[in-house]
């Protein structure tokens, strides 16, 4: 299991040093593979540093959308065209303003799996039909070593929604998102 | 008629100095009265010294000619409702000595001279056919043909085996005018007076004529009628250009005037010249001296107007092959490589033997001569000229640069664009060994039927690939040596296989081998 903020380096793949993995492909059918292969990098990538988000609004200058080596950027319209089926797997979800297309929230775990596995640490601990507050959730001492530890805020509020409609919570609207409180049931 | 040697083109191959006058299509042949049924659809050609006939369903079997100097008469009968319009031939029986091509003994082709190698049921069904039937109809007894010559209706299936074996081998002699039948000992038409059309010395006896009614194949020493049958019309237009080619008697000045010209020129000095000087090499050096001021005499002359090239175009052609064939021959190239070394003049002899190659076009097809079929012709003329030259270009050529070089050829009667590219849209339906691609970028391309696949481009360009690393499209024009814009195509082709992926960078596209989606 990786910790966050983990030090070991992110191990690229080999195709992340192949120019033309940079431009996007007429070829519909090596499009395809092209695209599957940059889901599968910017997933692996962002769960090895738990990132959470991919802003459209400016060209990529980082990795994974840019590699120095081979001085190659992945232009924005294909970056769009690869977080769509993203999307489409249910592996991100457009955010910001509607139809812009210019920000997204990368779910490198589906919403469901980080539900149960909020579920199953609840009932572990004995803590269903307590009430707890989002911000225990993920910073609190006692989720140290979890999974869902230090989650992103809008990650862990996808989770809880889950969790709502499955009816295994229930959700108390605090002040702030940090306040957001929540009640497990078996 | 003999038949006739066929370009892989299926035109007729041409001597020097023969060019195609017309060109009529579904036509077809008679001998005598009847109709010829192996010879019944076809593309005529009419050349200054022969018409040729091409065979639609079976060109290399069936195609024949005929001398233009066998040709006693010509008769142009028009076409009335059903019937077609016909160019009747009068032939005479022997070939005229001296011609090249010898003849059969005979107009028809069931003739003893051209029927060694035919099928034996063709020899006795037109013997059959000859025989006597009757008409069930009107009881006419007819002699051969496949309608009843009084009441018209079509020859009824097995009619011969059925009918009395009545022979009417009488001995007759058409009129020419009346057509009444004559005692073969008239010599004047009983009815109208005409002359009757004498036989030659070796058949005035009664029974050539007998054996001329009996069947044409008989008759061996007596000219013989051949027609044309105009079934999609261009009778007249045929007629009238065959009237002037048999006035021309193109044949009668030899098969390859302009090769005389230049040499004859000079050539009674140059014997003289020969005979004062005693031989050696002075007389070899005075000679070629000689004939080089006579060539020089003919170009200045030939481009000292523009008409005057034209009328002598002939000439010019006729010394362009005659100087490629002299740069052909190794001795020549040794006796030229005076101050540059062997290998260079080789070299430049090539290049100039090229250039002269590209510069005659003998008998180009034009819309007068070809009519209806001018397109088809033109596509078979082009695959003529280009093949050789689209082969070494690597199997793939421009179409402009093929439509440049070609009109450069044809001198003074360039062909319109729209023209040409309808004449490669038919190398398809003429089953012609090159083709006409459209890029989706709309680039035209003429291509090598063979060597044009497009997995052999997209294996050529894998191989560079390998060996040279990524391309772009100016590296793939130089390997290939093709223009940019056909390098880029053959890229694009590659990449549509899915055989490599582009890369665009800041200097162009560059095209790697797929190792996104390995094939």
């Amino acid at each position: 299991m990786t910790s966050p903020g983990s030090a070991t380096p992110f191990q690229f793949p080999e195709i992340y040093s192949f120019p033309p993995f940079f431009t996007r492909q007429p070829n519909e059918s090596t499009w395809r593979e092209q695209r599957r292969q940059w889901c599968e990098l910017i997933l692996a990538y962002y769960r090895h540093y738990r990132l959470y988000s991919i802003s459209l609004t400016e060209p990529a200058r980082e990795p994974p959308f840019a590699n120095r080596q081979v001085s190659r950027v992945l232009p924005a319209d294909a970056l769009r065209e690869v977080v769509d089926e993203l999307v489409k797997q249910g592996n991100a979800v457009w955010t910001g303003a509607k139809n812009t297309k210019d920000a997204c929230l990368v779910l490198w775990r589906k919403p469901d799996v980080w539900a149960s596995m909020i579920h199953q640490w609840a009932s572990e601990r004995g803590l269903l039909s307590t009430v707890l507050t989002v911000f225990e959730l993920t910073s609190g001492d006692d989720t140290v070593g979890q999974e869902f530890h230090d989650l992103d805020a809008a990650t862990m509020r996808r989770a809880l929604d889950v969790l709502q409609s499955q009816g295994k919570a229930q959700l108390f609207a605090g002040s702030s998102d940090e306040d957001l409180g929540v009640k497990l049931f078996a | 008629m003999e038949a006739v040697e066929l370009a892989q083109t299926q035109r007729p191959v041409l001597d020097s100095g023969e060019k195609i006058v017309c060109v009529q299509n579904r036509v077809g042949l008679y001998k005598g009265d009847e109709r010829d049924v192996d010879h019944d659809s076809g593309t005529v050609y009419l050349t200054t010294h022969r018409i040729v006939y091409v065979d639609q369903e079976r060109p290399l079997e069936r195609s024949v000619g005929l001398d233009l100097s066998r040709v006693l008469r010509s008769l142009l009968h028009s076409g009335f409702l059903y019937t077609s319009s016909k160019i009747s031939l009068h032939l005479s029986a022997a070939p005229p000595a001296g011609r090249k091509r010898g003849l059969g003994g005979d107009g028809s082709q069931a003739g003893e001279g051209s029927g060694a190698g035919r099928p034996a049921h063709t020899r006795s069904q037109s013997s059959a056919s000859a025989r006597s039937w009757q008409c069930t109809i009107c009881d006419c007894v007819n002699k051969g043909g496949g309608k009843c010559t009084l009441c018209g209706v079509p020859r009824p299936e097995g009619a011969a085996a059925k009918a009395p074996e009545v022979e009417m081998r009488e001995a007759t002699l058409r009129c020419p005018v009346c057509t009444f039948d004559n005692h073969t000992s008239m010599v004047q038409c009983e009815m109208c007076n005409s002359e009757l059309w004498q036989p030659g010395p070796a058949s005035s006896g009664s029974g050539s004529a007998d054996a001329q009614a009996a069947g044409p194949e008989a008759a061996g020493g007596r000219g013989s009628v051949v027609k044309l049958s105009f079934r999609a019309g261009g009778a007249s237009a045929f007629y009238s250009a065959l009237r002037e080619a048999i006035g021309g008697q193109a044949w009668v000045n030899g098969p390859a005037p302009a090769l005389a010209a230049p040499g004859s020129v000079a050539s009674g000095e140059r014997r003289a010249a020969a005979a004062a000087a005693g031989g050696g090499i002075s007389t070899i050096v005075s000679a070629a001296y000689e004939s080089e001021r006579a060539r020089d005499v003919t170009l200045r002359s030939a481009f000292a107007d523009l008409d005057a090239l034209t009328a002598m175009a002939d000439d010019i052609v006729g010394l362009a092959e005659h100087i490629a064939k002299q740069l052909h021959a190794p001795a020549a190239s040794k006796l030229r490589g005076r101050g540059a070394s062997d290998e260079d003049s080789a070299a430049r002899g090539d290049a100039f033997r090229q250039y002269l190659l590209d510069l005659g076009i003998d008998s180009p097809v034009t819309r007068d001569t070809a009519g209806a079929v001018f397109h088809e012709e033109l596509a078979r003329e082009l695959c003529d000229f280009l093949e050789h030259y689209v082969a070494q270009c690597g199997g793939s050529v421009a179409l402009v640069d093929a439509y440049c070089l070609y009109n450069r050829a044809r001198e003074f009667t360039p062909v319109y664009p729209a023209d040409f590219v309808q004449a490669c849209q038919k190398f398809v339906a003429l089953r012609l060994p090159l083709r006409l691609r459209e890029y989706p970028s709309g680039l035209l391309v003429l291509e090598d039927a063979a060597s044009a696949d497009d997995t052999l481009v997209t294996a050529r360009v894998d191989s560079y690939i390998a060996s040279f690393g990524p391309l772009t499209a100016h590296d793939l024009a130089a390997i290939e040596d093709c223009p940019l814009a056909l390098a880029e195509e053959r890229l694009w082709l590659a990449e549509r296989a899915g055989h490599v992926c582009r890369d665009e960078g800041v200097e162009g596209v560059r095209f790697y081998a797929n190792n996104i989606c390995p094939w």
